[in-house]
């Protein structure tokens, strides 16, 4: 009886040896979209299906369709056929359809398709004036994005950097993601540094020269009021707004020996979070606003430290290479970006926090200040040709590189705002 | 009374009968001829002794001899036992030879078809953004010997709808793998007529 068990046992181990073959790698190939011109019979519709396109394709994560090859030109679900977009080998199509309402105002609805699944995968309805039809735009593919890849759109975040269009100006400036509505928020003859937005989008926190000294500000982006953080050092820079708005993490020198410091904002106190006489500097908030990474050269080379607020422990996060800096946690916050440098030569790397290899992504050798998008899918980085500055990014993935339109001038230290409501 | 007595006395006398038969030696009413000579003690001679010793030595000896005999015919025996028994040894390590060839041959075709399907649906599935997610989607699929996929469904879902509309997304682009087309057909009936494709988000 026992050996009649063991054997079935047996028996039924080889029939379940199935074969299994792994697929890992993916097409090097981007998913195919189509944009199809809103219908409405007049002019606008081009230029709303043109912007959604110009936003879905802005970081190569899409290869769009020309017009001149799509078959039909559907706006609504009941005249959409799929064997005219799978022939194209279509992955997505975006339909749509407008409606005027009264002189400026449209309704405008529309739809996303997954062509080889034969799905409807959204369906929505928007309704906004004529001149907002960029913005409507940008709403319309944040919610396409998050249909097609799960992950929040992020057309509508801005970046805020450092322009410096020639000696001794230095520009704080704002601008939507693909560069465009630039606006200056403060120019100034002195240097200014790291700017850090809050999570509200509401406030931008930077360093200032202008009293002779590295100084923070923290500038209300509507009403443009400045205020400065009093602190007993004489050397403040790199400051960061935790995620939860609360509190500013930032350096400052006491006795010459940079430190971590952070700065309540409700009590407008300030307490000390490191104390080791290296030089410690860079902190970046972690998402729940628990920890910090922080830059510090304790070891004897740059390395990435990771500090727990409530506690004050710290912990080594970097091990390989002569030069790690500038960290920044994924929003997942189990994974972070940096600035990995050996030889004099310095890529944007990735690390998860629990492992010792870093991924090297960039190609560019000068690469500095990465910022990664709120969704995580995206960094931007601000690297050199030639002495001049100017920002690129790439998809985490490693499929699309891009460079953002280059500006008159020296482009540093790109921040990307949170996502906007 | 009487009866008994008389019983009793006859019981007595034929336990006395039987005794007698079982202790005395009759041999004593018939005396035997005498064949060994009495030989005073002071005739036994040391060669004699000697000659006892020797024959004692010489048993001990030939004991010996036919000892060793044996031994070695053993040893013999042992030999011819091991040497066929490796005649068969050679004879089964080439048997096995064989099987382990058959058996290669196999598992090469089944590799190099495995690498064409790997590389052609690696061609195609469009891995869709994941922010460093590490899951897997596993897809059973069931393929006629022309290479036709007669049907494909999802055994192990990723937990990502989007991860796995990838994986139908790239199944749905090929009605035929055609990298089984030719294998021998045992090897395919074993290996690829239902198979399973394994996604995974992390390279």
């Amino acid at each position: 009886m026992k050996f009649l068990i063991i054997c079935l046992i047996f028996l039924s181990a080889t029939i379940e040896a199935k074969l299994k073959i792994e697929i890992s790698q993916g097409s090097k190939d981007l998913a195919k979209i189509a944009i199809v011109p809103f219908s409405d019979g007049k002019k606008t519709n081009i230029a709303l299906s043109d912007l959604i396109e110009k936003n879905l394709t802005l970081f190569g994560e899409f290869k769009a369709t020309p017009k001149n090859e799509m078959l039909s030109f559907p706006s609504s679900e009941d005249n959409f056929f799929y064997r005219d977009w799978n022939i194209l080998k279509i992955d997505y199509a975006v339909i749509g359809n407008l409606e005027e309402k009264n002189n400026s105002e449209f309704y405008i609805e529309y739809f996303v398709f997954n062509v080889p699944l034969k799905k409807l995968i959204l369906r929505g309805d928007i309704t906004g004036d004529i001149n907002e039809l960029s913005q409507i735009s940008k709403v319309i593919s944040n919610r396409t994005y998050k249909a097609i890849t799960g992950l929040e759109g992020i057309f509508n975040t801005k970046l805020a950097y450092i322009l410096n269009p020639q000696k001794e100006i230095y520009k704080i400036c704002v601008s939507d993601i693909d560069g465009s509505n630039e606006q200056i928020l403060f120019e100034s003859t002195a240097p200014l540094m790291s700017p850090s937005w809050s999570s509200d989008n509401k406030k931008l926190a930077y360093v200032s020269f202008e009293k002779g000294y590295p100084e923070i500000y923290m500038q209300d982006l509507f009403s443009g009021k400045r205020e400065s953080i009093k602190t007993l050092g004489l050397s403040n820079s790199a400051p960061v707004w935790s995620p939860d708005n609360k509190k500013l993490a930032f350096v400052m020198s006491m006795s010459g020996n940079p430190d971590i410091y952070i700065y309540d904002l409700r009590n407008k106190k300030i307490s000390r979070h490191t104390t080791h006489y290296g030089i410690d500097t860079e902190p970046s908030w972690s998402p729940n606003s628990k920890k910090l990474l922080f830059t510090s050269n304790r070891s004897g080379s740059p390395q990435i430290y990771e500090l727990t607020v409530s506690s004050n422990r710290i912990k080594r996060i970097t091990l390989d290479g002569d030069y790690n800096a500038r960290a920044s946690y994924f929003p997942n916050g189990k994974d972070i970006v940096l600035v990995h440098g050996n030889n004099g030569i310095f890529h944007i790397g990735t690390k998860k926090i629990r492992s010792r290899f870093i991924n090297t992504i960039s190609k560019t050798t000068l690469d500095e200040s990465p910022t990664i998008s709120p969704n995580g899918n995206i960094i931007i980085y601000a690297t050199k040709n030639n002495s001049q500055g100017y920002l690129a990014g790439l998809t985490l993935d490693g499929k699309s590189k891009f460079t953002l339109p280059t500006k008159f001038g020296s482009v540093r230290e790109p921040a990307w705002s949170p996502l906007m409501n | 009374m009487t009866n008994n007595l008389i019983a009793f006395l006859n019981s007595i006398f034929f336990h006395l009968f039987l005794l007698a038969i079982l202790t005395i030696d009759f041999s004593i009413f018939t005396p035997k001829p005498v064949r060994e000579k009495i030989v005073p003690i002071e005739f036994v001679s040391l060669p004699r002794m000697e000659e006892v010793r020797l024959k004692k030595s010489n048993d001990f000896l030939s004991k010996r001899i036919d000892d060793n005999i044996k031994i070695e015919k053993e040893s013999k025996k042992t030999i011819e036992v091991n040497k066929n028994k490796l005649g068969l040894n050679s004879l089964e390590s080439l048997r096995k030879q064989i099987e382990d060839t058959k058996l290669s041959k196999e598992k090469k075709e089944v590799q190099i078809r495995i690498s064409l399907i790997q590389k052609r649906i690696n061609s195609i599935w469009k891995k869709p953004a994941l922010i460093n997610e590490d899951i897997q989607a596993e897809i059973q699929i069931n393929l006629a010997p022309s290479g036709e996929i007669l049907k494909y469904e999802m055994v192990s879902s990723s937990g990502n709808k989007i991860f796995d509309d990838s994986t139908f997304r790239a199944l749905s682009n090929i009605s035929f793998i055609t990298e089984v087309i030719g294998m021998d057909r045992k090897y395919f009936e074993k290996n690829f007529r239902t198979f399973n494709l394994v996604f995974k988000s992390k390279d």
